[in-house]
Order: C-alpha cells, then structure tokens, then sequence
C-alpha cells in the first residue's frame, strides 16, 4: 500500500494546471489577489523592520523579490521576508479544521523559486495548487491533537507546503519531491506559548516555514533524501507531534476533492476562530445596542477555543488579535462609531489595547462551553453565539453558525476588489490595481511572475 | 522565576573564572575532538550535496568553514560547519539528554565569535553555558521526547546554540530570555531516518546550529520570543514529550555541570552501540573469526529496542545507527586490524552493501536484557554480547563502562593525538602541533576565531 507521504508526492509531481478543475483555478485566483492584499498591510510592520535588520547581510545573491520593493533575496531569504509580510497580521486565508493559514506559506515560496529558475504562470498556479492541498491535508491528518499538544501548523505543517510547491517548481519528480518532504519533516516547529504570553514570535512563524520548505526543496534537488515514510512513520512527524493520526485524511479523494476550495477568508485581522463571534457583536450594534448599556456578555464557544482563543486580558497586541472576548469588545465598540461594513484592522487591535471601555468591556466577557456551538461548529469553520446582558436586566442572543469568508459564505472576486482598493487608497491608483489583477486573470502570459511581483506602493501622502 | 529566565540569567552571569576546574579542563578537550571529526567530515557526498546549496544561500562572507578557505556568512557558516562535523556519528555525547552538544554548539559558538571578534575566554564562556542549556533542557523531557519521534540534537541543540551565539554578540539577560523563546518555536527534527534511513540526520546539527544563530541575531535586532517558551503549559516542552519534568532544568544550576557527563566515541556510530562493539571486539580478540560464528545476540536496554536494533540497514547512515550491523563489521574488522580497534566513517561506508557483513548482521538480533537495563545510567550505555559459534559453543563478553564514557574516558592526551592521526590529511605535523599548543591556551586568545584558520 502507498504511504500518505508518498501519496502526497505522486499527487504533486502528476498536478498540471491544465487538468486542475476550473473552480480551484478559479480559487487560485482569489487566493493570490488575497495574499497581495494581506501583504500591502504588512510592509511596515515593527516586526518586519527588526526581522529585515536582523537578516541583513545574510542572504545570498538576489534571484527573488521581496513584495512591494525591488530589494531581491535569495530564494530561501525572499520567502522569509514575503511570508512574514503576509502572514503576520492575522488577516491571511485560514484552513479551519487544519488550524492553519496556507496562503502566506505557500505563496512566497513558490513565488520564490519560481523567480529563480523562470517558472511560467501556469507552473506557479500547479506547484501553489499542490503546496496548498498538501499542507491542508497533512493538518487535517494530525488535528486537534497536534493544537492540543501546543503546535501551531502554520508552523508545522507549513514547511510541506511550502516544500512541496518549491519542489516541484524545481522540476523534482514524486522521488524527489517526497526527499524535499522528508526533510521538511525535519523543519517542522513551532509551539503555542504565544497564545499564553505573547511576543512577537507567531509573526515570524509563517516565514519560518516558507524559509524552510523552500530550503529542504533545494537540498533534495541537490540530492540530499529524506525518510520516504517522513509522515506516517512510527518515528515520524504524526507519531512525534500529535497523539491521534489520521492517514485517511491525506489519502482520501486526493486528486478529486480540493480541499483550497473549504478555505476561510478573513473580514477582520483577527484570528479566524473567533470571526462568528464577532459577526454577532456587530449585529447587536446594528439594533441600537451600545457598548455603554452592557453589563456582561458571554460567548458560547466550542472546546477546540476554550483555554486558546478565551482570555479576556490580553496584554499585547498578538494575544489581542487571538481574543474572542477582545474581539467582541472591539466588535462592540467601533462598530457603534463607523459605517458598515465592520473593518477590524491590525492597527484598530492595537488601538484597542489603550482604550480603558474596550479593555474594561473586555473583562466583563466570559467564554463557556455551548453544546449547540460545538455541535454547528465544523473542520472549516467556527460558530458563535454571543448573548448579551444589558444594564436594565435584559439579555439577548445571537447565533451565527457560518461567518462571512468562510467556503459556505464565500467573499466574491468584486468583494475582494473593493477590499482591496480600500486597504491600499492612496498607495495604488485603481487603474493600476485593475491592470493588476487582470495580470492575474492570465497566467499564461510571458513574464508572469516578474509582472505579477510588479506591484508597488505609493507611500501613503502625508 | 521561569526556567527560561533562571537559564537566560545564568548565562549571562556565568564567568570563565568562575567556572570549576574541571570544566576549565574539559571545554578544550570538546574543542579539540570537535576539530577532529571537522577535519574529516569535509567532502562525504552529503557534505558536497548541501555546500552546492548554501553557496548559494550565504550572504557577507564573514566566518570561516573548518579546514576550508571558504568562508560564509554567520547563519550559514554554522550550518556547513554543523554538517561537516557533525554528521558522521563520532562527535560526543549526553546520554541522559540525548543530544550531540559539541555539533551544534561549537558551529554556532566560532561563527558568532568571528562575527563579533571575541576573545578565546568569551567564547568558552558561551560554549560552556550553551552544553549546559542543551543538556538540562534535554534532561527534563528525555526519553519520552525521544520515544516520541524527536532527535534531541537538533531540537535541545537549538537552545544551547542560540544562547551561546546570544551570548557572543553581546545579548544580556532579556536577550538571552528572547532568543530561548524565538528558538522554541525553531527546534525541530524527527528520528524516523533510524527506521527508513536516508540523509536528513546528516542536516540535523548543522539546521540547529544556524537556527540557534540565526535567534540570536534576531533577538539581537529586538525582537521578542515568549518569555516562558521552554516550560509554558503551552510551550515547547510539553508539546514535544508527555513526561516534563521542569526541577530538571533549573535544579543545582550553575553548580551541578551536567556538561561533565559527556561521552566521546572511540567510532563512528551512535554512543549506544559503543560498548557492543567494544564487547564484539573483545570476543574475536580471543580468535573467533566470522566463518565461526552462527549467531550473535546483543543485550540492549529497553530504550534502545526499536532504534538501534534494526539489523538490515537500508543505507550508511542507518548503518551507524545499527547494534547489529556494527557488531557484525567489528567481527570482520577486528582480526585485520591492530589494537584498539577503530571503526571509523569509511568502514561503513565500504561494508554498508558487503554481502558477508550484511548476512552476518541478519543473524545478528538485539534483545531486551534486564541486567544492561539495570546498569545503563545516565552516563552510560552499557552493552552484552553473546556470540554462539557453528559448534554450539557460546562466547560472552559484558561492557558496563565502554571507552569514551565519564568513568572511563578517552584522555586529553589520546583526544590530542586521534586529533594528530585524523588532521594529517589536511595539515602538516608542523601546522599541528601549532594548533594544539594554540587550543591549549584559547582562554587567553584575544580572538577565538584564531582556531579556525
């Protein structure tokens, strides 16, 4: 019988673009304008400035850009930088079941290679469809209990992703690709404390991974070979960082079912467990309520958040981002001062953290396990039901069973191009954004990675 | 206090003049052996396969490659370094952690202090605290960590080569807390190569080695790794093993040296088969040849069942990790070669496909032996071999304390002069000679990275 990891590599190696369904091109399309959105957000982050001082004189010769700049890496250095652009913000497409964000990986190491050795678009679009449905599949194998345990798969399971996608743009076939998976397995880390005591960790942890599987790609083109049996074996990644394996979850319908297609997009920059949650909040503002008339709120949430997604004090900025109670509190808060739709930024997170009635209404919101919410919550995404209880004694409740971006709720291609132009008004014309993306609508085109990794930014006027 | 905290600020406090005799003695014998193996780890097929890549990976040209006029930038100078030295299986030991300390650390530890031009005394001070990092976190989730999947020398490595490459480039104690929590997130590397064999193990020193540089110099540029990364309920401890034990970490800190329980290996295999090569040796010392043996059983503790007992090894690498096939290549060896008998890196690599060997380590099986249980301790792995001959007879040897073991050391002196007989490839008696007078007095070296050329 074929191993999981082997299956994996022949499913790889056999991915043409031409053969992939049009819905999952489709997809693809979707999930690239989607990483340049997330990235035009993450160019000045405080993260990336100390990241980019910190690699400084460590990369070799230049043969791959570094987004909205025309400073080029190498390719294992460009990946880091892209994929810490991207991914760091907690707004990057999210695989809910597999607990991960596979874009801001697979992305920029395919993006990577693909600079350096001249890759078409059509090659980009295979390797990005098969980075995507590997790293997706191999979390479904090792989750919940590899969360549990305290890894985080961005992390983890990322560097397969990331090497599977890098492999194949270097034209390794299924042996060679599944050396480059075998010692990914070897890269795979990345722990959780973060969630408990913040830092500044998480925002280095999709380009860790995009880094590594892009690096353990070139060593098997280099001959170097990996365990074939990396996953599934009794001394492999699923015995070694998860308590229960599911191979099935690899094997099953691999080739016919397209698990990109299940993908969570994000409204908000906050984690994607607790989108639903924060969906209801802004209901309530929309019939009247105001953050001034609460007295307590409680979240019902499902196991897989409770203790991870829960405290309601977070004491900095990446704990606030991954705070159910915090999220409704912002929810709460800035929607009772904007226009809709509800925007939740990177810098409203922030923000929030020094606002005494955010971080006050914070603590007055506690999370319990809800049967119902465990019940509707599914592998792709998480429900919520957020009851209220206003000063005068009142309580209400909503529910929101799929959030907005999750696959049952999709954002459309114009959502997103609004989305789009929003986040970056004043730093690309829309002109220029239009021609962009009809860049992307035709991957066949010459040139097309160079053109697609054309796109600049204005600095914002002062 | 955390444990991360208690380790960062005993690293940051701990002084070269400060540090017990003993270990004063020991650093430069690790230093010495580590320059042994970097002299022949050099040009192995693997070591070519991954230089192609990292030439093209390295940026500013700032350290220097063992025994090579090549130089890289930090991170990937500690990566070809880690590989080059550390992938043969003959570097040393920690048997309670589990971890080849001086691979890792040593990469790390010369690149940094290149960088950063520090003295000789600067750098043992940091290769001094990164073995005793390495070894205490590897202490308090071993052996689960292992059964699990995980190799200790790439993930433990990770922490000692961070905190002795933060320790270089000048990080203080908040730092140090820093490039821990940075490094939690980076320690990784599976142990499936002892059951499917392959290279990956070959990477595994040198991608803790620049991952550990690599922390530091991000931890130097401000940023920030959770404070309690190593023992958090959500940390890297308890994510990588179900038996944590965190006193293990922090108990008798800066007096107890867990360093001194370092073993160097007389061959080139794991530590754990040591001793039943040393037994086998023994054995046919006394006039048995391979056409005399029928079977041959190897008494092995309980940890060892399932890694290093598997007796049709698939490749070189999984040759060295193998009880049996190594004790089946002493058996042939021993009657050609002179005493002591050496095993090096070549003899597998030319015995690895020899159908002799190959037949003889197939009637060769490992079992669990109660007593070798009973004996193995922290330091130690000790071994029985039972050699049943085509006559019926058997032929038994025990080895409780192998060479190369704390109770039984290889001494500075023969660490000198296995430096003498394996450095002659690439250097002359004279060059030599000068090199070692120059590691018998790095505590005085203005710069550190004198060692290196």
């Amino acid at each position: 019988m074929t191993g999981a990891t082997t299956a994996l590599a022949e499913f790889a190696a056999g991915l043409r673009a031409d053969t992939l369904p049009a819905p999952v091109r489709a997809c693809l399309q979707t999930l690239l304008i989607d990483y340049f959105r997330v990235a035009s957000l993450g160019t000045a982050t405080p993260w990336l400035t100390k990241l980019r001082h910190g690699l400084s004189d460590l990369s070799g010769p230049g043969t791959s850009s570094v987004l909205y700049s025309d400073q080029r890496l190498d390719a294992v250095r460009a990946a880091q930088l892209n994929a810490t652009i991207a991914g760091s913000l907690e707004w990057d497409d999210t695989h809910v079941g597999a607990m991960l964000h596979p874009g801001v990986v697979v992305w920029p190491a395919a993006f990577a290679i693909g600079q350096m050795v001249g890759a078409s678009g059509e090659q980009i679009i295979a390797a990005v469809a098969a980075g995507y449905e590997v790293m997706i599949r191999i979390g479904l194998s090792v989750q919940p209990s590899h969360f549990r345990r305290g890894f985080q798969s961005t992390a983890t399971c990322g560097v397969f992703g990331a090497a599977v996608a890098a492999a194949k743009l270097l034209g390794l076939d299924a042996v060679g690709i599944r050396n480059a998976l075998g010692i990914a397995g070897s890269y795979a880390g990345g722990v959780t404390q973060f969630f408990l005591s913040g830092s500044e960790v998480k925002r280095l942890h999709a380009g860790h991974a995009s880094a590594s599987g892009v690096e353990a790609a070139l060593f098997a083109q280099s001959g170097l070979s990996g365990p074939a049996d990396m996953l599934e074996g009794a001394q492999g990644f699923a015995h070694a960082q998860a308590d229960a394996f599911d191979a099935a979850a690899i094997t099953n319908g691999l080739g016919t079912e397209f698990h990109i297609l299940r993908l969570q997009m994000k409204s908000h920059a906050i984690s994607a467990r607790v989108l639903a949650a924060t969906e209801a909040a802004e209901a309530f503002v929309g019939e009247g309520v105001r953050p001034s008339d609460i007295a307590s709120v409680e979240i019902g949430v499902p196991k897989v958040i409770l203790g991870r997604l829960t405290n309601n004090a977070p004491t900095d900025l990446q704990q606030a981002q991954m705070s159910s109670p915090f999220a409704v509190a912002m929810a709460l808060a800035y929607a009772a001062e904007r226009e809709p739709p509800l925007v939740i930024s990177v810098d409203d997170c922030q923000a929030a953290l020094a606002q005494p009635d955010i971080v006050d209404l914070s603590r007055r919101i506690t999370c319990v396990l809800d049967d119902e919410i465990e019940a509707k919550s599914t592998t792709e995404f998480v429900a919520a039901r957020v009851t209220i209880t206003l000063k005068y004694g009142l309580s209400r409740s909503h529910t929101i069973d799929c959030p907005l971006g999750a696959p049952d709720r999709p954002m459309s291609l114009d959502d997103l191009r609004t989305r789009f132009r929003a986040v970056t008004q004043g730093r690309i014309t829309p002109e220029r954004l239009d021609a962009w993306i009809a860049t992307i609508e035709d991957p066949s085109a010459n040139e097309w990675c160079e053109a697609v990794m054309a796109l600049r930014l204005a600095e914002p006027a002062a | 206090m955390s444990a991360q905290r208690q380790l960062a600020a005993f690293a940051s406090n701990l002084r070269y003049a400060s540090l017990p005799a003993s270990v004063r003695t020991l650093l430069p014998v690790l230093m010495v052996d580590y320059f042994r193996i970097g002299a022949i780890g050099g040009d192995t097929p693997w070591e070519k396969k991954s230089r192609a890549v990292l030439d093209r990976l390295s940026g500013k040209p700032r350290c220097a490659i063992l025994f090579s006029t090549d130089r890289y930038d930090p991170v990937r100078a500690a990566y070809r370094n880690g590989v080059i030295a550390g992938s043969l299986d003959w570097d040393d030991s920690h048997i309670a952690a589990l971890i080849h300390p001086g691979i890792v650390i040593w990469p790390a530890a010369f690149a940094a202090a290149e960088m950063a031009q520090a003295s000789g005394e600067r750098l043992l001070e940091a290769v001094a605290a990164g073995y005793e990092v390495a070894a205490r976190i590897g202490v308090s989730i071993q052996p689960d960590h292992s059964l699990r999947g995980f190799q200790g020398t790439p993930t433990n490595g990770v922490f000692g080569a961070a905190i002795a490459a933060g320790l270089l480039l000048g990080l203080d104690a908040d730092g140090l807390q820093n490039a821990l929590g940075l490094a939690a997130s980076s320690a990784s590397g599976l142990s499936q190569f002892f059951i499917s064999g392959s290279d990956v193990k070959r990477l595994h020193a040198g991608k803790a080695a620049a991952g550990g540089v690599e922390c530091a110099l991000l931890a130097r540029a401000g940023l920030t790794g959770p404070p309690d990364a190593i023992e958090g309920a959500q940390g890297y401890c308890r994510a990588v093993s179900d038996s944590f034990d965190p006193d293990a970490i922090t108990k008798d800190l800066g007096t107890h040296w867990w360093l001194e329980a370092i073993s160097l290996k007389v061959h080139a295999g794991t530590v754990r088969l040591q001793a039943a090569i040393e037994a086998m040796e023994a054995i046919a010392r006394q006039g048995v040849s391979p056409s005399d043996i029928a079977s041959i059983e190897i008494g092995v503790p309980r940890l060892l069942i399932g890694k290093i007992t598997w007796n049709a090894p698939v490749d070189q690498q999984q040759a060295q990790m193998s009880a049996p096939f190594a004790v089946a290549m002493t058996a042939f060896l021993t009657p050609k070669r002179p005493v002591p008998l050496i095993v090096g890196i070549d003899d597998f690599a030319a015995l690895v496909t020899d159908p002799a060997v190959r037949d003889l380590a197939a009637r060769t099986h490992c079992v669990f032996d109660a007593e070798i249980d009973v004996a193995m301790t922290r330091e130690v792995v000790p071994a029985r071999v039972t050699v049943t001959l085509h006559d019926g007879t058997t032929r038994e040897q025990r080895v409780m304390l192998p060479k190369g073991c704390p109770d039984n050391p290889i001494t500075p002196a023969e660490v000198r002069d296995r430096f003498r007989l394996m450095a002659a490839a690439k250097r002359s008696p004279v060059e030599i000679e000068a090199w070692l007078d120059k590691s018998q007095k790095i505590h005085l070296l203005p710069l550190a990275a004198d060692l290196m050329t």
